[in-house]
């Protein structure tokens, strides 16, 4: 019987290729282990979604969607949509209508750390950086207000002591009816 | 002048404390009869194979064989310096946390058997356990928390006295580094065991943890140079959703009672081996 001879290129050859597949079976797994994590449905509530004619919210009311994590501000100006999350590390604010700080009565307070926002939740004290973001609303043709909570907005208003309150500044930020 | 420390044996001390037991049993008539039991012990293949005990002590290679090939025994080193025996010196801190990791395992283990990770359950398994359903529940559920708490304070008293000591130079660099890791660990235990009691509490406490996740560079959709979206970044991997709920609560739990306490064990032995085979940081005087 005749032997097969290997050559040193060859053995070489041989041993990378073991080794690679050993290396792109295991790194395939990780990959797939991780990417494991990531699935293609949750079993949350859907970002947009539809909450009810403008009637349904008078002039001068926070309103709380339950369940969606959202405040329907309803103002003169017109309507926002709070995402009801503080910017500081992500808790849920309260909302105390009969409470009032420097900026009218009505204020957002977060339980965690102390943050507190005015009636447009735009931050005025504790350790929020930023006023809360907005989902977007608009009006569908069936009459009722539709919020896109994908698409969201984030009004850089920040307010200070002794500051006239300017809502002119939020106009963009408004739904408009 | 310098005092002398007479740095004592443990297997003598071992030896000499069944010698005692021995002695003050062999007395009585139950001693004989335990004595018996333990002649024939002492002769099974099983504590041969286990100990190799048999012949006599008498030289410092056969003690040295014995303390080497018995896996109990050579806990200790074969030989130790001196500031090893001093608990003044090492404090044995990296021991208490070790034994709080034991007693952790134990009493979570056993908290198992009752508490189940699902959103109508959590909470109300966590309050029968804590509220005297079971017996010994209140007392396992605190000592198990109470243990935690203890083994990320031990271990930072444990870094802090391995740093004043120079105990992290050449050649226990590496050791330094397995130890940070062990701490890191230890903090995610204590932080994936937080939100397992499913109250308010901890729902808040893991929701700021959830939003440093997306905060997080690149890997958190709202952090600097983030290259994901809120379905795809650190967060959502962590919580398995948006938001805190039923995902986030399975997978807290499986990291919690299976993936962290299985790295940190081997982590641990691994810390343990090296500090026997890695010799000493100080100069040997």
């Amino acid at each position: 019987m005749e032997q097969k001879k290997t050559t040193r290129r060859g053995f070489v050859g041989l041993l990378v290729l073991g080794y690679s597949s050993i290396a792109l079976y295991v790194g395939g797994s990780l990959v797939a282990f991780l990417r494991f994590l990531f699935p293609y449905a949750i079993y949350e509530p859907p970002q947009k979604f539809k909450i009810g004619t403008p009637e349904d919210y008078p002039v001068g009311t926070i309103t709380l969607i339950t369940g969606r994590g959202l405040w329907i501000g309803s103002y003169a100006e017109g309507f926002a949509g709070i995402i009801a999350k503080c910017t500081h590390l992500g808790c849920k604010p309260n909302w105390f209508p009969l409470k009032s700080g420097p900026f009218g009565q009505g204020i957002f307070e977060c339980p965690c750390h102390g943050s507190k926002y005015d009636k447009y939740a735009r931050n005025f004290a504790g350790p929020a950086p930023a006023p809360m973001r907005r989902a977007t609303l608009s009006l569908s043709p069936d009459g009722r207000i539709e919020v896109d909570k994908t698409t969201v907005l984030e009004p850089k208003v920040k307010l200070e002591d002794g500051k006239e309150l300017d809502e002119t500044k939020l106009a963009e930020f408004f739904l408009k009816i | 002048m310098r005092k002398k420390i007479n740095i004592p044996d443990p297997l003598e001390i071992l030896n000499n404390i069944v010698v005692s037991i021995l002695s003050f049993l062999s007395k009585s008539k139950l001693g004989t009869s335990w004595k018996k039991f333990l002649d024939w012990l002492v002769d099974t293949e099983v504590y041969r194979g286990a100990y190799t005990l048999r012949s006599p002590l008498d030289s410092v290679g056969k003690r040295t064989t014995v303390m080497k090939d018995s896996l109990f025994l050579h806990f200790w080193p074969v030989k130790t310096h001196r500031n090893d025996l001093r608990i003044s010196y090492h404090l044995g801190m990296g021991l208490a946390t070790t034994w709080l990791f034991v007693i952790l395992t134990i009493t979570g283990v056993l908290l198992m058997f009752y508490y189940r990770p699902s959103v109508p359950q959590a909470y109300y398994d966590m309050v029968d356990i804590r509220e005297g359903v079971y017996p010994f529940g209140m007392f396992l559920r605190n000592m198990h928390r109470w243990a935690a708490h203890g083994m990320v304070l031990f271990s930072i008293i444990h870094m802090w006295r391995v740093f004043n000591t120079g105990s992290y130079k050449p050649p226990r660099q590496l050791n330094w580094i397995l130890g940070v890791i062990l701490l890191v660990l230890t903090l995610l235990l204590s932080f994936t065991g937080y939100l397992l009691p499913w109250d308010q509490l901890s729902l808040w406490a893991i929701t700021v943890g959830q939003q440093m996740g997306a905060n997080a560079p690149v890997l958190g959709h709202l952090g600097p140079f983030s290259q994901v979206t809120n379905l795809q970044d650190a967060a959502f991997g962590l919580v398995g959703g948006t938001e805190i709920g039923p995902a986030g609560l399975i997978r807290f739990y499986v990291l919690h009672v299976f993936f962290l306490p299985f790295v940190t064990t081997i982590l641990i032995a691994y810390h343990f081996w090296r500090v026997r085979k890695d010799g000493y940081s100080f100069p040997q005087t």
